[in-house]
C-alpha cells in the first residue's frame, strides 16, 4: 500500500483551468510547452490577469485558450486574429493574446494575419508551427516543407508546394515585434512573449514545435523527445538578424531570435489621440 | 399635385446635383418628395437618371411615367421619350445635336447661359434647375426665396452667381419655351409639409444605429450598402464609434463579434455577396449567443449580379444561412423612416435575446431619399438585455435559465471569467461533448424563439380584412403596393394589403386570418421565386393563389402592380 503524499501545485496552476485537465495533447507535443510559456510570461510581467483575453482559432493549438482561467474565445477556423482585433479596439484596456497554429493563422487566416500586422493593432500573436494540420490527422499546410509527406501529400511524391516563412511574412506585413524560437527555447521564448505583450503594437512570435503523432511519424522524424532534441540541435540563434535572412530548414538550420523590434504608431493609440484632438 | 421630374445623362455630369437641388427647392417650399437614383455600375459615362417625384401628400415609391425631363446627353433625350406623358417636356442643352423636334422638346441655352451669366459652364446645373422650374411655372418669388439656401454650400460668391444663372434661365425659358406643359404651378403657395429632413434609406438606417448607441461598425465596401458605413464613419468621432474597414467581410463580422464580446453594440454593413462570406461567422454569433446586427442591402444576384440595382432575393438565404440550427431575427424595413426604427429595434432584439439580427434592405431603399419629419431621438430606448448582477457567482456565461437567455458579462470585469466557444459548450463556456448538455444547449436556443416572435411586429393590414383580394408584401415594396391598393380601390375593387416588416420568426395569427378569409391572395415580391410566399407555406401550410414577381432590378411602382394584376386577369 502506498502512502498518499501531498502534491505540490504547479506554479502556473493559478492561471490554468485545472478542471479542464488532463490536456488533450498527445505525448511529445509542443503545444503544452507553449501554453506554459504564455502563462509564465503573464506571471513574470505581473499584469492583471482579469484584463487578459486569450483568443484562438481551431486546431490543436487553438485549444489553448480554453485552458486559461480568464476571458477566452475559441472562435472559428482562421478567424482568431480578426476577432481579437474587434476585442482590442472595442476595449483597449484588455491585453489580447492570440494563440493558434500555423494552419489556422497562415492558411485560412492568412489574410487576417497580414492585415492585422499592417494595421499594427496592439496584440500578441503566438503561432505554434508544427508544419501540418494536426487536429485533422496530419494534412499539409502553408508551412509544410517541400516534398514532405502528409496525409494529403502522401509518398511517393510528397508536398508539391513550398512553405511560408512566417517570420518574413509577419515582418514584411508590418509587425513591430517579430521573433522565432523553438519549443525547447522555453526561457528565451518566454522572454520574447513578455516583450511582445509589453510592446505597444502587433507582436508575432513563432514557436517551431513538434507533432510526433502525425508529421513526425509520416516523415520518420522520431518521437517527441527525438524531435525536440533535433530542434535544439539545428537551432541557430541570431538575434537582430534581418528578418529576410531568418531561414527555416527543418533538417539543417532553424534561425531563431528576435528579428524585428521597431516603433510604429499603434492603431488604438492613434485613434485615441485623434479623438482627443477633435474634442479639443 | 404629383409630378415626376427626371434628370438623365452620363455618370459624372451632375445628375445627382440637379436632382438634389430640385429636391431642396420643393422640400423647402413645403412639398413631399421621393427621389430614386437609377445608375449603372460605372463612375463615368453610361445612361443614368435621378427621378424626383413631388407631391402634396407623402409618397413612398417612384412612378414609371415622366412629366419633365432634363436630358444632359443625346441618349437621355431619346431613351425616355416613350415614358413621357402627354403634355410633358424634355429640356436639353441646345448644343446637343437633335433634330427630330416635337412640341415636347425644348432645346435650351443651358451651358451658354451658365457661361454668359455665371462665367462658367459648371453652372449649367443651376441653369437646368431654372429651366425646370420655369416650364412648370413654379412661382418665381417662391423659387427666389429658396435658391440661396439651395446653393448655400458653394460659398457666397458662387451662390450669387448660381442664383443669377438660375433666374436668367427661368426668364429665358418663359420667353422661348413654346410647348405646353400639363403642369402649371403658378398658383401654388407653400405646400402642407413642414418636413425638413431629407434622408436616404442608408442614412436613416445609420442614424438609427447611432441613436441606438452602436459602438462598433466594421465593413468591407460593397454597393449598395457602402453609404450606410460611410454615414457612420463620418460621425464616428462625434459619437465615439469604432469603425474599421476590413480586409474582407469575413473579418468584418468576426471583428464585430469580438467587439460585441468585449461589450460594444455592433453592426456590420454589406450586400448579399459580402453576407455570403459572413455566413461562417454568423454561425459563431449564433453558437456563442453574441448579439450582432447585420445590415444586408440586397442587390440582384447571384454572384456580382447587378451591383447598382435592387432585389429582394436574399430572404430565404438570410433565414437559413449557416450550418446548424440557432435562433435569429430577420427584419426588412418598409420605408426610409422605418429604416431608422428598424435599426433601433434590431439592436434591442439582438441584445435582449443574444442573437444575430439581419436587416434586409435593398438598393431601392438604400439609395432613394425623401423628406421626413424630424426624428425625436429622445424617444429611442436602449435595451441591453439581461446583464449579470452581483449574485451571479460563479459567473456562468451560458447559465441554463427558464427563458433560454443567460445574463451577459464582459471580459475584464474582475472576478468574472467570460468564456465563449464556437464548440458546443457547458454553462461556463468550456467545450463539451456530453450528450445531455448538447440537448440542454439546443433546447436553450429553442426556448428563445416564442419570446422573440412575440417581441416582433405583427404584419400591417391596409384596408379591410374582409376585402375579396389580399396583396401580401414585405420590406421596401410597401409604398408601391400600398399605392396600388389605393388605385384599385379607387376603381371599385375590394382589396387590402398585408405587409410584413418582421419576417423571421414569422408571426402567423393575422396571416392565417386574412389569408383564409380572402377569396384571392397574391404575393408580390421583388424576386423570381416568391421567397416570402414559400416561407409562409413553410410556417403555416397556406398558399398564395397568385404570385407577382419583379426581378429586372428596377424598383417596383404601383402602376406595375396594377398592370400585372389586370394583365393576369386577377384584378
Amino acid at each position: 500500500m502506498t502512502e498518499s503524499v501531498p502534491v505540490l501545485k504547479h506554479p502556473m496552476a493559478k492561471y490554468i483551468r485545472e478542471d479542464r485537465q488532463p490536456w488533450i495533447y498527445c505525448s511529445g507535443c509542443s503545444v503544452g510547452i507553449v501554453t506554459g510559456m504564455v502563462a509564465r510570461a503573464i506571471d513574470n510581467l505581473g499584469i492583471d490577469f482579469s484584463k487578459v483575453v486569450v483568443v484562438s482559432g481551431i486546431g490543436c493549438t487553438g485549444r489553448t485558450s480554453g485552458y486559461f482561467k480568464t476571458g477566452t474565445y475559441y472562435t472559428t477556423h482562421g478567424r482568431a486574429i480578426a476577432f481579437a482585433e474587434g476585442v482590442k479596439i472595442a476595449n483597449p484596456e484588455l491585453e489580447v493574446i492570440v494563440v493558434s497554429g500555423d494552419g489556422d493563422i497562415a492558411a485560412i487566416g492568412g489574410n487576417h494575419l497580414i492585415h492585422a500586422c499592417r494595421r499594427n493593432i496592439d496584440m500578441t500573436i503566438v503561432c505554434v508551427n508544427n508544419f501540418n494540420y494536426g487536429m485533422t490527422g496530419g494534412q499539409f499546410g502553408p508551412t509544410t516543407e517541400h516534398l514532405r509527406y502528409t496525409q494529403t501529400s502522401p509518398p511517393p511524391i510528397g508536398n508539391v508546394e513550398h512553405s511560408f516563412n512566417l517570420v518574413k511574412l509577419a515582418a514584411s506585413s508590418g509587425a513591430t515585434f517579430v521573433a522565432r524560437w523553438t519549443a525547447v527555447h522555453v526561457r528565451r521564448a518566454t522572454k520574447s512573449i513578455e516583450k511582445g505583450i509589453e510592446k505597444k503594437g502587433l507582436s508575432f512570435i513563432e514557436i517551431v514545435g513538434a507533432c510526433p503523432t502525425a508529421y513526425g511519424r509520416m516523415n520518420r522524424l522520431g518521437d517527441g523527445v527525438a524531435m525536440h532534441r533535433h530542434l535544439l540541435e539545428v537551432a541557430d540563434i541570431q538575434n537582430g538578424l534581418p528578418p529576410h535572412e531568418a531561414e527555416l530548414d527543418y533538417e539543417t538550420r532553424i534561425v531563431c531570435g528576435e528579428f524585428v523590434d521597431v516603433e510604429k504608431p499603434e492603431y488604438t493609440a492613434v485613434l485615441r489621440e485623434a479623438y482627443k484632438k477633435l474634442r479639443g | 399635385m404629383d409630378i415626376s421630374f427626371n434628370i438623365g445623362g452620363m455618370a459624372g455630369q451632375g445628375i445627382d446635383t440637379i436632382g438634389d437641388m430640385l429636391t431642396q427647392v420643393f422640400v423647402r417650399t413645403g412639398f413631399y418628395t421621393f427621389t430614386v437614383k437609377d445608375f449603372e455600375s460605372r463612375i463615368r459615362g453610361g445612361y443614368n437618371f435621378t427621378q424626383v417625384r413631388v407631391s402634396d401628400v407623402p409618397v413612398h415609391a417612384p412612378v414609371d411615367h415622366m412629366d419633365v425631363i432634363v436630358a444632359l446627353t443625346h441618349d437621355a433625350v431619346v431613351g425616355p421619350r416613350p415614358r413621357l406623358v402627354d403634355g410633358g417636356v424634355i429640356i436639353f442643352d441646345d448644343t446637343i445635336a437633335f433634330d427630330d423636334l416635337e412640341p415636347c422638346h425644348f432645346p435650351a441655352p443651358l451651358s451658354r447661359t451658365a457661361k454668359e451669366v455665371g462665367g462658367s459652364v459648371r453652372m449649367t446645373n443651376a441653369a437646368a434647375l431654372g429651366a425646370l422650374l420655369s416650364v412648370v411655372r413654379f412661382p418665381v418669388d417662391l423659387a427666389e426665396e429658396v435658391l440661396g439656401h439651395v446653393f448655400a454650400r458653394k460659398g457666397e460668391e458662387v451662390v450669387e452667381k448660381n442664383v443669377l444663372v438660375a433666374k436668367r434661365m427661368y426668364e429665358v425659358t418663359q420667353e422661348r419655351f413654346s410647348g405646353e406643359c400639363r403642369h402649371d404651378l403658378s398658383t401654388v403657395r407653400c405646400g402642407p409639409s413642414t418636413d425638413r429632413l431629407v434622408l436616404t434609406g442608408n442614412q436613416a438606417l445609420a442614424l438609427g444605429a447611432i441613436a441606438a448607441n452602436v459602438k462598433w461598425v466594421s465593413a468591407y465596401p460593397m454597393s449598395p450598402s457602402t453609404s450606410a458605413f460611410q454615414e457612420v464613419v463620418a460621425r464616428a468621432h462625434e459619437f465615439r464609434i469604432g469603425t474599421l474597414q476590413t480586409e474582407d467581410e469575413i473579418a468584418a463580422l468576426c471583428m464585430a463579434i469580438g467587439a460585441s464580446y468585449a461589450g460594444a453594440r455592433t453592426m456590420v454593413t454589406t450586400s448579399g455577396g459580402g453576407f455570403s462570406l459572413m455566413v461562417e461567422a454568423l454561425g459563431l454569433a449564433g453558437m456563442t449567443e453574441t448579439p450582432v446586427v447585420i445590415y444586408n442591402a440586397q442587390r440582384p444576384g447571384p454572384s456580382t449580379g447587378l451591383p447598382t440595382r435592387t432585389e429582394q432575393s436574399d430572404l430565404l438565404f438570410s433565414v437559413f444561412a449557416s450550418q446548424g440550427e440557432f435562433p435569429r431575427v430577420v427584419l426588412a424595413p418598409r420605408s426610409i423612416r422605418d429604416a431608422f426604427d428598424t435599426a433601433v429595434r434590431a439592436f434591442n432584439l439582438a441584445d435582449r435575446f443574444q442573437v444575430p439580427v439581419v436587416i434586409l434592405g435593398d438598393q431601392f431603399l438604400a439609395d432613394s431619399s425623401m423628406a421626413l419629419p424630424l426624428i425625436d431621438v429622445s424617444t429611442v430606448r436602449v435595451d441591453r438585455g439581461v446583464l449579470a448582477g452581483d449574485d451571479d457567482t460563479p459567473y456562468l456565461r451560458y447559465r441554463l435559465t427558464d427563458d433560454g437567455v443567460s445574463p451577459r458579462a464582459f471580459p475584464g470585469e474582475p472576478g468574472r471569467v467570460v468564456v465563449a466557444s464556437g464548440n458546443t459548450h457547458l454553462e461556463d463556456g468550456h467545450i463539451t461533448e456530453d450528450p445531455a448538455i448538447r440537448d440542454a444547449m439546443a433546447e436553450k436556443f429553442l426556448k428563445k424563439v416564442p419570446a422573440i416572435r412575440d417581441a416582433l411586429r405583427p404584419p400591417e393590414l391596409y384596408g379591410s380584412e374582409d376585402a375579396d383580394m389580399v396583396l401580401v408584401s414585405w420590406g421596401s415594396t410597401w409604398g408601391a403596393v400600398r399605392e396600388a391598393v389605393d388605385l384599385l380601390r379607387a376603381g371599385g375593387q375590394s382589396v387590402c394589403q398585408l405587409h410584413f416588416t418582421d419576417l423571421y420568426p414569422l408571426r402567423t395569427a393575422l396571416l392565417r386570418e386574412v389569408l383564409s378569409g380572402a377569396s384571392v391572395s397574391v404575393s408580390i415580391e421583388q424576386n423570381a421565386t416568391s421567397q416570402f410566399a414559400a416561407l409562409v407555406s413553410m410556417e403555416t401550410g397556406l398558399m398564395c393563389d397568385h404570385h407577382l414577381n419583379k426581378y429586372d432590378g428596377r424598383p417596383m411602382t404601383a402602376r406595375w402592380v396594377v398592370d400585372r394584376l389586370q394583365g393576369a386577369g386577377i384584378a
